[in-house]
């Protein structure tokens, strides 16, 4: 817990020392996309490797977030902040309802309930024309403002969306390192032993569940305000595939993996831009080479180098002593 | 405190359970015993909530629990272990007890997100308690390993002891003794002794005789699903039905006549 609060203070630093040595508005694109990104995959995280749980579908809950806070906002008028968070509850109340009956039952349905959901939400994102623009999608959607500020330029963003994500991240540390946290790992490892203990099952997989929707509908809500423009492409059944191989890759079992997998997956297409084309094709090897040779992901890998070196370190004591 | 009224359970077309009624004095060890399929861990798997009976009832304490999930039977401070241990591998042998003390803490998700002073001190009680009970059944120095890293005679007493974390008031162990060699189970005995003086009622299910007999104030056997016989580990150890319920089996022929 301690360490993983050093980590953070590390990225925090690292991630607010970055633009007095990087001036490229190029390379403020890529990190605000993993910035958001990872939101999702954060949230994808805690879902997968803390509760055992996985969701086909988590591009369409960022897809709720973006549209309800573009809808709020262009057609409605209400202040972007407060649309933010009229998206999130109705994304929380939405995930319930798909949650509350397939979360009583052992086994995948949530995979298969959430695929569903995520190909509904497709299609309403393109059919409602009046509302979502269709499939050319919708502009005009207002900049966040906070303070007099407007964070409508990649800088300012770039600030807001990685607050977002430390902030995200610090409060997902504290949730893994609590009863709560405790007791997920505990039905994500073995179910009946942990309802024999008091742990109510179903109900703290389906907080998890609607949690981690809430995180991508917050990611929804700041990409939509970024790009001021939405439109059906990003929250189709590739885009949630995408975020379960950043979960995968950078490692379920650890948060910080949430970050790997996404910093890699998100910023891998922009060093190949070449090789558009075979994107895909690349993830793929990608995600078969983590599965054989780390399939702790990312962060698992790098935790056990870690380990390695402290055992070499502390090999010449252990042979004198 | 315990009682079950004509419990019925099948699987399929086999009777797993068929018209059982025994009940429990506040304070007791009942031992369980009985062949194979006899259908002991059926019924620990309806009184602990994993499934209901098909018929008859479950009372605890005077109140109805027969259609309770698991996780609100625990809440009534019955606990179990497994015959085939479930103890949780990819956690700590510390974590483990820390769960187990699930029902102790109170801290949700709002003290949780914000590590709150309050959830804090409770984090801190919570530790406490476990090192506490980790010490108590001999595990204090393997608190930080890996939980799968223990010898098997070890994960019996950390499942023991992660049943216990919370404070039962009826235990249900399931073939605690299994697996274990001859010191190991002398402890256990040692360590299920001191139970009783903390007026812990049990129910355990064993075939290590020698155990159930000196442990147990009663013994209910069970054959084929059916209670074939009721009373003191003297009486039922002369009971023609139960020598006949074994016949066949010669271990338990000689382990009951040892």
């Amino acid at each position: 817990m301690k360490r993983d609060w050093l980590i953070w203070l590390g990225a925090a630093i690292l991630i607010f020392a970055t633009p007095s040595f990087i001036k490229s508005p190029y390379f403020f694109t890529v990190l605000i996309f993993i910035a958001i990104n990872g939101i999702v995959v954060l949230g994808l995280t805690l879902l997968m490797g803390f509760a055992g749980q996985v969701s086909l579908g988590h591009a369409g809950f960022f897809g709720l977030g973006a549209y309800f806070s573009a809808i709020l906002t262009y057609h409605y008028h209400f202040d972007p902040w407060i649309a933010m968070v009229l998206a999130l509850v109705a994304t929380l109340f939405i995930a319930s309802l798909l949650g509350i009956p397939t979360l009583r039952l052992h086994g995948h349905y949530l995979a298969m309930a959430t695929l569903g959901l995520g190909v509904v939400l497709q299609i309403i994102f393109k059919e409602e024309v009046e509302l979502t623009g269709g499939p050319s999608g919708m502009g005009g959607i207002p900049y966040l403002k906070a303070f007099g500020i407007s964070f409508s330029n990649d800088y300012r963003f770039y600030f807001l969306s990685w607050a977002f994500m430390l902030l995200l991240l610090g409060l997902s540390i504290n949730l893994v390192h609590s009863r709560i946290g405790r007791a997920l790992r505990a039905i994500s490892q073995n179910q009946v032993a942990a309802g024999t203990l008091g742990i109510p099952v179903s109900r703290l997989k389906l907080l998890i569940f609607a949690l981690s929707a809430g995180y991508a509908s917050l990611a929804g809500s700041l990409y939509a305000h970024y790009m001021t423009f939405v439109s059906p492409g990003p929250f189709g059944f590739m885009a949630s595939v995408k975020m379960v191989a950043m979960v995968v890759i950078g490692g379920s079992t650890s948060l910080w993996g949430a970050l790997l997998g996404t910093a890699l997956l998100v910023s891998l297409p922009e060093l190949l831009t070449k090789l558009q084309d075979y994107e895909m094709f690349v993830y793929g090897i990608i995600m078969i080479l983590v599965m054989i040779f780390a399939p702790k992901g990312l962060a698992g890998m790098i935790g056990k180098v870690g380990s390695l070196a402290r055992i070499r370190l502390k090999e010449p004591n252990a042979g004198t002593g | 405190m315990l009682e079950l009224v004509e419990i019925g359970k099948s699987f399929g077309g086999v009777r797993a359970l068929d018209n059982v009624s025994f009940a429990l004095e506040q304070g007791e060890i009942l031992g369980l015993i009985g062949p194979n399929g006899a259908g002991k861990t059926t019924l620990f798997n309806i009184i602990s909530g994993i499934f209901p009976p098909d018929q008859g009832r479950v009372r605890f304490q005077g109140k109805d629990i027969t259609r309770l999930a698991a996780h609100k039977i625990a809440r009534l401070n019955i606990f179990r272990t497994f015959q085939n241990l479930s103890i949780f591998d990819g956690m700590t042998v510390l974590e483990n007890l820390l769960v187990g003390n699930h029902l102790v803490g109170k801290a949700g998700i709002f003290s949780a997100f914000l590590k709150t002073p309050w959830e804090r001190r409770e984090e801190r009680m919570i530790q406490r308690r476990a090192l506490n009970l980790l010490a108590e059944i001999g595990l204090a120095a393997a608190a930080n390993l890996p939980a799968k890293s223990l010898a098997f005679g070890k994960l019996r007493l950390l499942e023991l002891g992660r049943a216990l974390a919370a404070g039962p008031q009826l235990l249900l162990l399931d073939e605690p003794a299994a697996g274990l060699n001859q010191r190991e189970t002398e402890e256990l005995m040692a360590f299920l002794a001191g139970l009783r003086e903390k007026e812990i009622t049990i129910i355990v299910i064993e075939h290590d005789m020698s155990l159930v007999m000196e442990l147990s104030d009663r013994v209910v056997v069970l054959d084929q699903g059916k209670k074939i016989a009721e009373g003191r580990p003297r009486e039922v150890q002369q009971n023609p039905a139960v020598l006949t319920a074994y016949l066949g089996e010669d271990d338990w022929i000689k382990s009951l006549r040892r």
